[in-house]
């Protein structure tokens, strides 16, 4: 399958398999780092290193000038690489040490780093023939989404960090927005149901809206979308559907090389793959059976790497999953266990002031908090889980009476 | 009415202060004491300086309404007088009755007892006064010949020894017992004894506290009547040419009592040497008067009680004689008035009864179409009447009855059964109004326009400074609608209550031809600009010289001119055994009857806010109750339930409850359900002062609060809760239990009930639970319920979050419902200055040497009203005692 195996031996080419965002982090710690080697890029994308998480405001707000850059020429010229954007690896041997790329042409590398992502889940359709059933991930994504006619009917599926964006964005295009959710109540990984609750609101608010406990049941597409009919057999006109209802990571191109796989690829606290010299990175991994979605752990593990690349031994550890961010306006921090089953949970909502605290006790100890419109506890319940700290009254936690007292 | 304003009376208690009105029709109106009135000098008590409070609109009554329809005062005068016409056609005259109140104005009482006396012919007319003073009315009867009070309040400063017995004069009738303490201020010499089971207010301040055992007075005042036989202290002379009946009245206390004082000490359950030291003081006192009230009318044996008092005065010629007197003080601001017109069911008029000249001379005088021929029935006779179904028509008016009459279920199955039930009322909801059928606005104080007479015979005005509201009229006027309705135009023609005031007036004039001092025929002609700027004068009003006293020449209104000594053997009353209790009611110091006035004045709700069962501490602990423990009061008739309130004042196995609360301030009523419809066989008063209880803690299975902002229906779930409720500035404020209902069952209860709710604070352990409804104008509702013990929010806390647009408080504030860091308020003492029991104390603890008078300067408590005095005063003498106690420790 790869020619002439033995007259090319291996050279000292790190490759790297995608160019997302936790590409770019490696990138640039890998250029502070002063990485001495060659460094080889395959992308499949057009646009290379740009910020997905930036991708809501871009949308959101045509006129801003928002830099969804993630890697700047000079880091880039830092260091010793070369970029193939809109290419594929055709064929890829691990013990060769080897890629075949859809240029048709063949390049060795030493060791290799497969960065390929994940894709989001999507509804069971021919969608390849619909551009109007996509998901929110790529900058053509947003370049889709921007063109749509004014007050397009959008259909997100999904009420997660992603969906709840998209739906968010579109609503500030001015389109009629509904968004779906199999759950009860939004936002599930990250809240409960009471503050879920205060945030659905601000979304009904902003005209969006909502059916929750809902799945699609069918799609009338033919020849182009048309309408989605619900579980529940309510059928909605629509002119674009986004899913955006969980991602699967991209792990063909390890399994064709028979690398380890799980729901991910497998990787080890140094992000080592079953085959030691290839490594993964980013959505695509699995680690200690959990698969990676946001940031924050992916650029732990792009830390982690560019050590090892060094020569480093650092190593990577699941740690506590804080998320931090803004949606529909509203700041969301959630960190720690929001679902233990005996865990007693005292819930504050404010209507009023849009803001809600939602905390989770267990044996006198503070285990999960989900904070929304008020993240001024947040640090707080950090450390009070962290240093697992006794709590007589949990009801002081939640008023801020320990916080104001300190 | 001159330039300092209007002058008009207190609506309240019987002693009838001046008051003076700045400025005319403002409802946020500041009053104070008319320094010019007789009664009052100037003084106003808490409950008279907040009337202000009580005139804004919140639940006032303002159409009258058929079945719960709207209709016009044409169409419901219409409707009444055609079922009156009917009931009396198929059933007789005396199948309509009315049941009148105190807190009538004469001219109102007039009308009513004119229309149904003379013209439907039926004396089926009481009033509320049966449960006040109709024993004392009867027993004046008796000993004197007429219902004729001697005394005036002049005499309680005066007297060099007064005697209260059952009565606690400083929170029933504050002003004359600041009277009372200002003279003794002045001389200390004098003398107060106060007999009262209870450590009272009244007691506090006594040289003397007789702790009787409940319904002893009467042979405690026989055993008086022995003691001055034998000390020859009875005033011989004045008996042979005065009083009839003193052998055998004196054989009669003698066969009740013996003559041995230690005998009659432990009749009395009271110290031998206690009991001595009072018969001596009484002895040895020329100038002595003798106060009583409710606590010895409202027994079985009323009539006897108060003539047992009289008695002893009549023994020792002390009536009607200055300082020297047996002086009944009324509970309300026109009992006397009612009385006069003839309010009592075995009263015709003027003091008159029903014997045949009587008939023919006032029927003449009304030119009357169909008098009344006998005495009708007595408040409690009339409501088992009702029970019975005889009274097809009742007319309530100004009163209460289901909360104020004994065994209010009893009550309350009684008006289910009058097929026309008329009830006039100022406020939407009573516990009387809810059972009517017809319902009529009525005039509240400050919008009236007529007279009243207070306990010392002193006539005074109530004049109107506010526009009538809505369409709410006089209830005179309201009666002569009706009466022209029967066909009566002649005889209720009156155009304005001066009208009704002279008619009454010249009606007197029979009574010159009589012994009867009640009489008002100098003032029978008084035209309207006299009405108008009358000045409070006393009765009699014969046109002869004035005097302040009656009887004081020995002379009496009786057959034969002669006073009455009337031997009496009181029955004794059921005494506490076998684990049950004796429960005592009473009032509290700044509230007033069923609370549909002062219920409503945040200020006097400050004072006691909760409805509370006073229980001796020991009997508190027998039953594992602590402070704030939800109890239940049983008897065979009914139950209620209150918050326990440990206190040593109280004897053992002796309950004390207020008798304001029923079922707009409890859902669950009050004391009048235990309460057992007994009465006096002669005056008919029931004996509300005792009953033999079972007392029970109760366990909820959850409790709470509740604020809701004016404007905001209660929600419905409440009637599933036991709850207690107290009007705020802003709102109302529940505090509720759950018998049956645990915290989840109330939790998922509440979520069905659609209350746009802006915050809450919920716990999966469910341990407690809060709930706060806010909008743009501020805080709509606030809920917390806990499954232990709950921390009482701070109602001014909450009125200012209801009524600030944007409350800004911090959500500890506004999920604890206290101000964050306040401190713990206490129970307020003063009222007018707001200052609270931990305020004083903290203020003692600080200033090691503090008397009352730097204390005052410091916080003002007490230096208003003065109503808080003796509580300012028992918490600097208990620092003192606490001081001297660790003084002697350390030595």
């Amino acid at each position: 399958m790869f020619s002439d195996l033995a007259n090319n031996p291996p050279d000292d080419t790190l490759l790297i398999i995608g160019f997302g965002m936790a590409t770019a982090r490696l990138l640039n710690r890998l250029a502070d780092l002063g990485y001495p080697g060659p460094i080889c890029v395959v992308s499949r994308e057009k646009n290379v290193g740009y910020n997905r998480i930036q991708l809501t405001p871009w949308l959101a707000n045509p006129e801003a000038d928002i830099d969804l850059n993630l890697v700047n020429a000079t880091v880039l010229a830092r260091l010793n690489i070369r970029i193939l954007a809109q290419t594929d690896v055709v064929s890829f041997s691990a013990d060769l040490h080897r890629v075949r790329l859809s240029d048709g042409s063949e390049m060795p590398f030493a060791r290799a780093v497969i960065a390929t992502g994940s894709q989001p889940v999507l509804p069971e359709c021919d969608f390849r023939s619909q551009p109007a059933i996509r998901a929110f991930r790529t900058l053509e994504d947003g370049y889709f989404l921007r063109a749509l006619p004014e007050q397009s009917h959008v259909a997100v599926l999904g009420g997660g960090l992603l969906g709840l964006e998209a739906a968010w964005g579109l609503r500030q295009l001015g389109h009629r927005v509904t968004l779906i959710h199999r759950n009860n109540h939004l936002l599930n990984r990250q809240l409960s149901a009471p503050l879920a609750a205060l945030l659905a609101n601000s979304f009904v608010k902003a005209g969006i809206t909502l059916r929750l406990k809902r799945q699609i049941r069918a799609i009338d597409s033919d020849p182009r979308l048309a309408s989605i009919t619900l579980d529940n057999a309510e059928a909605l006109p629509v002119h674009c559907l986004i899913a955006a209802a969980g991602i699967r990571p991209n792990i063909d191109l390890a399994q064709r090389a028979g690398l380890a796989t799980g729901q991910g690829i497998q990787v080890n606290e140094a992000l080592q793959t079953s085959a030691g010299h290839i490594f993964a990175l980013g959505e695509c991994t699995e680690f200690a059976a959990q698969t990676f979605g946001l940031v924050a752990p992916v650029y732990a593990q792009a830390e982690v790497l560019a050590q090892r690349l060094m020569g480093g031994a650092s190593e990577f550890a699941l740690t506590q999953t804080d998320t931090r961010l803004k949606i529909s306006g509203l700041d969301v921090f959630s960190t720690g266990q929001i679902n233990h089953p005996k865990a007693q949970v005292l819930s504050l909502v404010d209507q009023y002031q849009q803001r809600g605290r939602t905390l989770h006790f267990l044996n006198h100890r503070l285990i999960g908090a989900e904070l929304l419109g008020d993240l001024s506890l947040a640090n707080y319940c950090q450390d009070l889980i962290q240093t697992k700290h006794p709590i007589s009254d949990p009801r002081d936690v939640i008023l801020g009476r320990l916080q104001n007292a300190a | 009415m001159n330039q300092t304003g209007l002058k008009t009376t207190c609506a309240y208690c019987g002693v009838g202060c001046g008051v003076t009105v700045p400025t005319e029709n403002d409802r946020r109106v500041n009053v104070s004491g008319d320094a010019q009135h007789p009664a009052n000098r100037g003084r106003l008590c808490v409950k008279g300086t907040h009337l202000g409070d009580v005139l804004p609109l919140k639940d006032r009554l303002l159409v009258p309404s058929v079945h719960g329809e709207p209709v016009s005062w044409d169409l419901a005068s219409q409707t009444i007088a055609d079922k009156i016409r009917q009931a009396q056609a198929q059933y007789g005259a005396n199948s309509v009755a009315f049941y009148l109140s105190g807190q009538l104005l004469t001219e109102d009482y007039y009308a009513a007892n004119k229309l149904a006396k003379g013209f439907l012919g039926t004396a089926n007319v009481d009033t509320n006064s049966r449960l006040c003073m109709a024993s004392a009315v009867a027993a004046h009867v008796r000993a004197f010949g007429e219902d004729a009070p001697p005394s005036c309040y002049e005499d309680v400063e005066i007297a060099d020894l007064v005697v209260v017995t059952g009565s606690n004069l400083a929170w029933a009738h504050p002003v004359l017992f600041q009277r009372l303490q200002a003279a003794r201020a002045e001389q200390p010499s004098k003398k107060m004894v106060v007999i009262d089971p209870r450590k009272t207010a009244t007691a506090l301040e006594a040289d003397l506290h007789l702790a009787i055992k409940p319904g002893a007075d009467g042979q405690l005042f026989n055993a008086l009547l022995v003691y001055l036989d034998k000390h020859q202290a009875c005033a011989r002379e004045y008996i042979a040419e005065h009083v009839s009946g003193y052998a055998q009245t004196l054989a009669a206390a003698t066969l009740d009592v013996g003559t041995d004082s230690r005998i009659q000490a432990e009749l009395c359950g009271l110290p031998e040497a206690d009991l001595l030291a009072f018969f001596a003081l009484f002895a040895q006192t020329p100038k002595t008067t003798t106060l009583w009230s409710m606590g010895i009318n409202q027994s079985e044996s009323g009539v006897d009680k108060s003539n047992a008092i009289i008695n002893v005065h009549l023994a020792t010629g002390r009536i009607g004689q200055p300082g020297a007197s047996a002086f009944s003080i009324t509970g309300q601001p026109n009992a006397m008035g009612g009385r006069e017109v003839g309010g009592l069911a075995n009263q015709l008029a003027i003091h008159r009864g029903f014997d045949a000249d009587s008939i023919a001379q006032v029927g003449a005088f009304w030119q009357a179409s169909h008098m009344a021929q006998k005495p009708g029935l007595k408040a409690v006779d009339l409501f088992d009447a009702c029970l019975a179904g005889d009274i097809k028509v009742l007319w309530i008016m100004a009163t209460n009855p289901v909360a104020s009459l004994p065994d209010a279920n009893k009550i309350r199955a009684a008006l289910a059964q009058v097929e026309t039930l008329i009830v006039s009322e100022v406020v939407q909801s009573t516990d009387t109004l809810d059972c009517a059928d017809i319902r009529l606005p009525a005039l509240a104080w400050g919008e009236k326009d007529g007279t009243v007479t207070n306990s010392e015979r002193t006539i005074s005005r109530q004049r109107p400074f506010l526009i009538a509201p809505g369409q709410a009229r006089a209830d005179w006027w309201a009666l002569a609608t009706v009466a022209k309705k029967l066909g009566f135009s002649d005889a209720f023609a009156w155009h304005h209550a001066h009208e009704i005031f002279r008619e009454h007036a010249r009606l007197s004039r029979l009574n010159r031809a009589t012994a009867l001092s009640f009489d008002l025929s100098a003032v029978a002609d008084l035209s309207l600009a006299e009405y108008q700027d009358w000045l409070p004068q006393q009765w009699p009003l014969d046109g002869t010289t004035r005097t302040p006293r009656l009887f004081g020449d020995g002379q009496f209104p009786s057959h034969d001119g002669r006073a009455q000594m009337v031997p009496i053997s009181p029955i004794s009353v059921d005494q506490p055994d076998g684990g049950d209790y004796i429960l005592n009611t009473g009032r509290l110091r700044d509230q007033w009857h069923t609370m549909a006035r002062t219920g409503y004045a945040m200020a006097l709700n400050q004072h006691s806010p909760q409805f509370e069962l006073h229980i001796h501490p020991n009997d508190a602990e027998h039953n594992a109750i602590v402070n704030g423990d939800l109890v239940a009061v049983r008897s065979d008739l009914g139950s209620f339930y209150a918050l326990a309130r440990i206190d040593a004042a109280q004897q053992p196995s002796e309950l004390f409850a207020a008798m304001h609360w029923n079922r707009q301030f409890a859902s669950h009523g009050g004391v009048a359900n235990v309460i057992a419809s007994r009465v006096d066989p002669i005056s008919g008063q029931p004996a509300s002062k005792h009953a033999r209880v079972q007392l029970a803690k109760q366990t909820s299975q959850a409790n709470g609060f509740l604020f809701i902002g004016d404007g905001q229906p209660a929600p419905d779930w409440l009637n599933e809760l036991l709850w207690f409720k107290t009007h705020t500035r802003q709102g109302t404020l529940y505090r509720f239990f759950s018998l049956q209902q645990s915290l989840a069952d109330f939790i998922a209860l509440r979520s069905q009930d659609g209350t746009p709710c802006t915050m809450s604070l919920t716990d999966s352990s469910q341990q407690s639970a809060q709930w706060i409804g806010q909008d743009a104008g501020g805080l709509q509702f606030w809920l917390s319920i806990h499954r232990a013990a709950t921390p009482w929010p701070d109602s001014l806390f909450l009125d200012r979050a209801a009524e600030q647009p944007n409350p800004g408080l911090s959500l500890n504030a506004l999920l604890t419902g206290q101000q964050d860091d306040a401190p713990i308020r206490g129970k307020i003492v003063c009222t007018c200055f707001s200052v609270s029991d931990s305020q004083i104390t903290d203020f003692l603890q600080s200033h090691a040497q503090a008397s009352l008078s730097t204390l005052q300067t410091a916080l003002c408590c007490g230096t208003n009203c003065g109503s808080c005095l003796t509580e300012v005063k028992t918490l600097v003498k208990d620092k003192a005692s606490a001081q001297t106690a660790s003084a002697d420790a350390l030595c």
